[in-house]
């Protein structure tokens, strides 16, 4: 039984219960006579047994012997426990809840409304709702097995439930998602749970991968077949620099402006009017950085020293009459070579990473074809320099798209969007400059009209710039130890001071959800991933997989070629570099040989033709 | 403090102090206790007895509210738990006198008539649930929270019959007693240690050893019909008894040590399950305070109920 005791308000209660244990985040019933039934949440538990009191309290302990005494005559001492349990009233009250109410577990169409706000058809089925466990029971069967769990050491767990899902069609009301949560909090699963419900949906989405880890073609251990699902049509994977990368000649002054503040850091003025006053539409990359090392010569020369050049050498004379002319058009504007040489050493620390020998054309047919685009760089830093001009570009592409459907004029079809990363304080920092800062914030902002939507992780949401952050209308929000994390945490979701203080014990894959499309903020376990990431390997499982073989490997060539002389290896060192991959030096053969007549396995002898191995057979 | 109070305290405590040290040794208390009392045992370390298979334990509680007579609402709880599976079997009531007006005289002294007719209530339902706890569970010993002579002082008739349900069913009853009461033993005493010795309670009080029993000869009851133990089932200096019917004698030691086993090394000598049953049958305070809250309207409680000290101005 369980009843309403102590003093309420309006809006918290205390429930005690002798014979049931309560859990966070679960629903309970009030029967109160003059509101009728009201719905709660557990905020807290707490459990105590006033026979077996804390060392010093009251009388003191209660030793061991008279326990023994009481269970001799049939006693449980531990059913003496009282569990108690700090509830929310989630329905809107103006009077207090009657002290002495009895209390239950809800039925699940009681809390239907509450809980599942759509269909899994309609919604990203993300996981299921914490404390919810027994009322699933009574849950219909299209929401049963849908929403399979994951435990560390304990692998693939049914769904125990009520499942969680999210109504994505309402962020074109409530646009942007954040992800917040540190190391190891199950954040990066999370985005990938959440990226594998967008494929499911097709929803074209560019997801930036800065941990090469964004791969979805490796199914997760033990998942049942009817969970499983192959991805593999759904997503493409781009390198920057590789098969993608800036089309020069689309560039725009701005675009222009921003790669060189984002290969250096930033830029000075006298640079960024130099580089406007260089660049000429319908450049390449080649026409530009000729354009900047003529410049650049030419300055150095200087015109009294070109003109006598040209008296002088009849050979260079095209060259020299180039320089001048480059002098005419641009010398007054552009008087150092200076200001050149560090615009051109900007330009070629992007060119370097083969960043302008490809275009983007790749990712917008897979766009179009709403697929997922995965794109990564050599360095976070390509990354973000290529991130800003493909973000821009898309956006662009796409606000042109609906623009042009008010104003009459013609722009390519273009799809709505999902743009997705993680380490997301790197593309939008709160303090410091980013190439791809600006048009975060106008997607924050205006993304919404144009059917734009941010997917932002983070293990500093601290970091993540003010802009950006207020316009994330929902909030997963893993385990959290910082306490300035914290702090913005509170400050920007509508999560209570209890769930604020569980945050840094959250446990691994589980998360709060404030989102002003459920309303409420939800306590939630992440379903299992489908499929896992290449490397999730534990890199010190793979030191003794793959390492510790390699040595065998060898042991086992050498005894396979005995009896062999020590005196001449060639031929075993010749098969052991075909079977391992990697050249083997004599020494490597002659080390697996000692340690195998040391280990019993093979033995030493002297010969005439020197000293021989030979393999021991048991 | 004030300064008059702090020297009248000082003087009780000296009063004491001389009395105890210069009266008979601990040693001396005991020669005289076994020479005419009776035998003093150390608790045997033996296994809980074969014939004490459950227990049944009993306790009540009363408070009230109220100004003054007779606008006083007096509650009663009453409660028995049986060990095997934590079983309870409680009863609550009020009373108050105004709806009871028959029972009194307006020559009487009516504020004492009406403690004798609650306490009479008390001890009624509490042998009650002991009553209703035989019936339902028969446990081998009822432990009471008390002696017997309340019983058969405020509730003869239903104590009677409670006797003779454990006579048919052969329940041993015992009554522990934590402020001992009496002065019969110091009364016989007085004289061998040549100081004056008050009461029972004062006797016994460091006399025995932890967990000894004072096992009294026959000829040394006085309490009719009754038969008395003595024991410090704890590490605390205070003596405890255990009342017996006069027909359970016999099982009276067996009884003793294992009420003894049954208080924690660090109480204050009061087996658990009496304080775990105590701890639940209390009607504390904040509870009546609810209670007329919820039930009385508020003219009436403020008007009729509401005892004037709540009034005044706190500083």
């Amino acid at each position: 039984m369980m009843q309403l005791v102590g003093s309420t308000t309006e809006q918290l209660v205390y429930v005690a219960s002798k014979d049931r244990r309560f859990n966070v985040n679960e629903l309970l019933i009030v029967e109160d006579n003059k509101h009728g039934d009201i719905k709660g949440e557990v905020v807290g538990t707490a459990s105590f047994n006033r026979y077996i009191p804390m060392a010093g309290e009251r009388s003191g302990f209660v030793d061991k012997d008279t326990l023994d005494f009481m269970r001799q005559v049939g006693f449980s001492i531990e059913d003496e426990s009282i569990h108690m349990a700090k509830v929310r009233i989630l329905d809107m009250l103006t009077s207090p809840v009657e002290v002495g109410s009895s209390v239950r577990l809800p039925e699940f169409e009681e809390i239907r409304e509450l809980l599942v706000k759509k269909n899994p058809s309609e919604g990203l089925t993300l996981g299921t709702i914490m404390g919810t466990e027994e009322v699933s029971e009574g849950m219909p069967a299209e929401l049963k097995n849908i929403a399979y769990l994951y435990e560390k050491d304990r692998g693939i767990l049914p769904q125990n439930g009520v499942p969680f899902i999210f109504d994505y069609k309402a962020m074109s009301e409530y646009p942007h998602i954040g992800i917040f949560g540190g190391s190891g909090s199950g954040k990066s699963f999370g985005l990938r749970v959440i990226l594998e419900e967008l494929m499911k949906k097709k929803i074209p989405t560019v997801v930036f991968d800065p941990h090469f880890e964004m791969e979805f073609d490796d199914p997760m251990q033990g998942i049942p077949d009817d969970f499983a699902e192959d991805f593999s049509d759904c997503y493409e994977i781009f390198t920057a620099g590789k098969d993608i990368g800036i089309d020069f000649t689309e560039l725009t002054q701005e675009d222009l402006i921003n790669i060189l503040r984002a290969s250096g850091g930033s830029i000075s003025e006298s640079m960024e009017n130099a580089a406007r006053t260089l660049y000429k539409n319908r450049d390449t990359f080649t026409t530009f950085r000729d354009r900047l090392i003529d410049l650049a010569d030419a300055l150095d020369i200087g015109k009294d020293r070109i003109f006598r050049n040209m008296k002088d050498d009849t050979e260079d004379h095209g060259k020299y009459a180039g320089y001048l002319g480059l002098l005419d058009a641009y010398g007054n504007a552009v008087p150092y070579s200076g200001t050149v040489k560090a615009i051109l050493w900007r330009l070629n620390n992007v060119a370097r990473e083969n960043m302008f020998r490809f275009n983007i054309q790749p990712i917008l047919k897979a766009i179009n074809r709403r697929k997922t685009c995965i794109i990564r760089g050599s360095s976070l830093w390509v990354l973000t320099v290529f991130a800003s001009y493909l973000i821009k570009n898309l956006y662009t592409r796409r606000r042109d798209y609906r623009d042009s459907e008010f104003s009459g004029e013609k722009a390519e079809k273009f799809p709505p969007f999902v743009v997705a990363t993680d380490e997301a304080h790197n593309f939008a920092p709160r303090s410091s400059q980013s190439p791809s800062k600006d048009v975060m914030r106008e997607i924050a902002q205006e993304g919404r009209k144009y059917g734009v939507f941010l997917m932002l992780a983070t293990q500093r949401p601290a970091l993540l710039d003010d802009t950006v952050t207020a316009q994330l209308s929902t909030k997963i929000i893993f385990r959290t130890v910082r306490s300035v994390d914290i702090a913005t945490i509170k400050e920007e979701t509508d999560i209570s001071p209890d769930e604020a203080n569980r945050l840094p014990y959250m446990a691994s894959g589980s998360a709060f959800i404030s989102s002003a499309i459920t309303g409420r903020t939800n306590a939630v376990r992440i379903r299992t991933a489908k499929t896992v990431s290449p490397h999730s390997i534990n890199p010190f499982e793979e030191l003794e997989k793959d390492y510790e073989t390699e040595d065998n490997l060898l042991k086992k060539i050498v005894l396979s070629e005995t009896p062999v002389y020590l005196g001449n290896l060639r031929s075993v060192m010749e098969r052991a570099k075909e079977e391992t991959g990697i050249s083997v030096t004599r020494e490597d053969i002659l080390k697996a040989a000692e340690e195998l007549v040391a280990g019993g396995q093979a033995k030493k002898e002297k010969t005439p033709l020197g000293e021989m191995i030979t393999e021991v057979r048991v | 403090m004030e300064s008059d109070l702090k020297e009248s305290l000082k003087k009780v405590n000296s009063v004491l102090r001389e009395k105890r040290d210069t009266g008979a040794s601990p040693g001396d208390v005991r020669a005289a206790i076994e020479d005419k009392l009776g035998d003093i045992i150390k608790k045997s370390r033996k296994q809980k007895p074969d014939w004490i298979k459950t227990v049944l334990a009993v306790d009540g509680s009363l408070n009230s509210y109220g100004s003054s007579f007779p606008y006083i609402i007096n509650f009663f709880r009453s409660l028995s738990l049986f060990s095997a599976g934590n079983r309870r079997i409680s009863l609550s009531d009020i009373y108050t006198p105004i709806l009871d007006m028959d029972s009194y005289n307006e020559d009487d002294d009516n504020e004492e008539a009406m403690k004798e007719i609650r306490d009479r209530k008390m001890a009624e339902m509490e042998v009650e649930v002991a009553i209703e706890g035989i019936r339902q569970f028969s446990p081998s010993l009822v432990i009471f929270d008390g002696g017997f002579l309340r019983y058969l002082e405020k509730a003869k008739d239903v104590f009677d019959s409670y006797i003779r349900l454990c006579r048919e069913k052969g329940i041993v009853s015992v009554g522990v007693i934590e402020e001992i009461g009496t002065f019969d033993m110091a009364r016989r005493l007085r004289g061998s240690f040549g100081f004056p010795v008050e009461d029972d309670r004062e006797l016994l009080f460091g006399a025995l050893e932890p967990y000894e029993i004072l096992k009294l000869k026959g000829n040394a009851q006085f309490k009719k019909g009754l038969y008395t133990a003595f024991a410090r089932p704890c590490l605390h200096p205070n003596p405890v008894a255990y009342d017996f019917l006069e027909e359970d004698r016999e099982s009276a030691l067996d009884t003793v040590n294992f009420l003894m086993s049954l208080t924690p090394a660090s109480s204050r000598g009061i087996p658990l399950i009496l304080d775990i049953v105590d701890g639940e049958a209390k009607i504390n305070s904040e509870e009546v305070k609810v209670m007329v809250d919820s039930f009385l309207d508020s003219d009436i409680k403020e008007g009729l109920f509401r005892p004037q000290r709540d009034r005044r101005v706190m500083l």
